[in-house]
């Protein structure tokens, strides 16, 4: 439903809209933005991003603002606004009259200025050079999904699958497929991964292709059906970058590096990054039930012939996308998220492999890049993701999850 | 051809929440996807407000009627969705189109909503019958995998 709500962003006012900006709610927007200027306002921030949907009723709001605040020397500045609204903004010819920062970082440094572009500061962890910006987000939360103990069996059933909504989480990875009927999609279950609400599934089938819904592709009413992993709902409270260093880093290296900037015990780790090798392992067959019962498929035994995992690192100079949880103390954890982490595992990843690309290397383009690479490149597999992969550079971004 | 609504609104904008239900439902059903679903859903919205904001000279009650149905195979499958209204003569295609590079302080509030119709839309098709305007519009589907 249509709400608004108005808090200090800084120095500033922000005013936070949610559902529908059309005919009918459009007025309690020209009244909220009224209010602010009288009370002598003059930069407001206006957060687009719970907004589902804007018609010209509420475009001509935001330019009768403008035109008001022009004349007193502020603007509105957009935060965040989703691409079914970013497109009707360009149509509009909104771009070249308002300043859309198309996240906090963005935000931060039209406020600020040249200040904020010291806000990234250079840190030195385990002896790991980093350029590090510090995002202003609360902790996010986690849930689990499905269960992973008919894996090893291979005797998933209809039960097994948990539907769940694509507005519900903006990353998770587990296993998963897409489709309204079990028997349609029984057969196409694998890795997946959804980074900022842009899925990637890679069907445990021979000579199978990355399925793929971008954010603006999603279906409002369809759901992804996960046999088992888990989902966060939050922001990043900091992006970092690690340029080529001088040796070859294995992904462990640096989650331990980061791990020193990290509040949290359990934390979302985002990545977007140069291969140097990867050490990652997929299904090849879907462990629903069948006609045959299966004892256990990772015995030596069944173990190649329900994976595929080389021995050797692969995807030299391809670019990455991942996501996955990491844990920095397993004993803290609630039982429910220890099943995560099997074994001596500390990290749950999955990353996209895409094919070999260049990385921009400003900080303040994270989301921008990552766009621009899942629009551009094509995705050649979904893996989990072992920690011994070698990056050579890359952005890390990390997700604090409440305890 | 697959028809997939049709119904009959009063002139109140107040109908128009009805319609963009009955539309959300019907493109869960196809479905659409959010891109093809949203363009519907605000082209249906600033057209009927139009109609309902400036078509009639009187403060009788009129009926619009809104029709959707599917068009095409496989691959090029089309959303066309017809308006009919009995009120003053209106061609939006004939309307002037807003000029986007003005400088703010010369840009028109008005006329945005006709613009974006135009841009969200495929094709537009109007003609004036047994003094009704008859609107239809055209969208190509978008398949999951195209983008």
């Amino acid at each position: 439903m249509f709400r608004i709500e108005t808090e200090n962003i800084g120095l500033n006012k922000k005013i936070i809209l949610s559902g529908r900006i059309d005919g009918i709610t459009s007025s309690d927007v020209e009244k909220a933005i009224d209010d602010l200027i009288a009370q002598g306002e003059r930069t407001i921030i206006i957060d687009l991003s719970p907004v589902l949907y804007i018609s010209s009723a509420g475009l001509r709001i935001f330019l009768a603002a403008q035109k008001e605040l022009r004349k007193i020397d502020g603007s509105l500045i957009f935060l965040s606004p989703p691409d079914s609204v970013q497109k009707i903004f360009e149509i509009s010819g909104f771009a070249g009259i308002f300043t859309i920062a198309p996240d906090e970082t963005f935000l931060n440094i039209v406020l600020n200025g040249n200040k904020n572009l010291s806000k990234a500061e250079m840190i030195q962890l385990n002896g790991l050079q980093f350029e590090i910006l510090s995002l202003n987000s609360p902790p996010a939360s986690c849930f689990s999904i499905g269960s992973y103990d008919k894996q090893k069996n291979s005797s998933y059933s209809l039960q097994d699958v948990v539907p769940v909504p694509q507005t519900d989480f903006n990353f998770a990875l587990g296993l998963a497929a897409t489709g309204i009927e079990f028997d349609d999609y029984r057969n196409y279950f694998g890795e997946s991964v959804v980074i900022n609400n842009n899925l990637f599934i890679y069907p445990a089938i021979r000579g199978a292709k990355v399925d793929f819904i971008l954010e603006e592709e999603r279906v409002k009413s369809e759901t992804i059906k996960f046999l088992n992993g888990f989902a966060l709902k939050g922001s990043f409270n900091s992006i970092t970058l690690m340029k080529e260093q001088e040796k070859l880093i294995s992904l462990k290296e640096i989650i331990a590096a980061l791990s020193l900037k990290v509040k949290s015990n359990l934390f979302g780790l985002v990545f977007l990054a140069v291969s140097g090798g990867v050490y990652g392992m997929n299904l090849k067959k879907v462990p629903v039930i069948s006609e045959h019962s299966v004892p256990d498929i990772f015995e030596n035994s069944l173990f190649h012939e329900w994976f595929d995992f080389p021995v050797e690192g692969r995807y030299s100079n391809h670019l990455l996308a991942g996501f996955g949880l990491v844990v920095k103390d397993k004993s803290l954890l609630p039982d429910n998220l220890k099943k995560h982490f099997p074994r001596n595992t500390s990290t749950h990843i999955h990353s996209l492999i895409m094919e070999k690309g260049y990385l921009s290397h400003k900080i303040e383009e994270f989301n921008k890049e990552m766009k621009r690479i899942f629009n551009e490149l094509t995705s050649l597999k979904v893996q989990h993701l072992m920690s011994d992969s070698i990056f050579k550079s890359g952005f890390f971004a990390i997700i604090e999850v409440e305890s | 051809m697959t028809q997939v609504a049709s119904l009959q609104i009063t002139n109140d904008l107040k109908e128009i929440a009805r319609v963009i239900s009955i539309i959300e439902e019907c493109s869960s059903n196809i479905p659409l996807s959010f891109d093809v679903e949203n363009a519907i859903e605000l082209s249906l919205d600033e057209l009927l407000t139009n109609i309902i904001s400036y078509g009639y000279n009187d403060n009788d009650s009129h009926l619009i009627t809104v029709d959707l149905w599917l068009e095409g195979e496989d691959d090029s499958k089309f959303v066309i969705i017809r308006l009919v209204d009995d009120g003053v003569k209106f061609n939006p295609l004939e309307k002037k189109e807003v000029d986007l590079d003005l400088p703010l302080e010369e840009k028109q509030i008005g006329g945005l909503g006709i613009h974006l119709v135009k841009k969200l839309m495929d094709e537009l098709h109007y003609e004036r019958r047994e003094d009704k305007n008859v609107l239809t519009l055209k969208k190509k589907l978008k398949t999951i995998k195209e983008s």
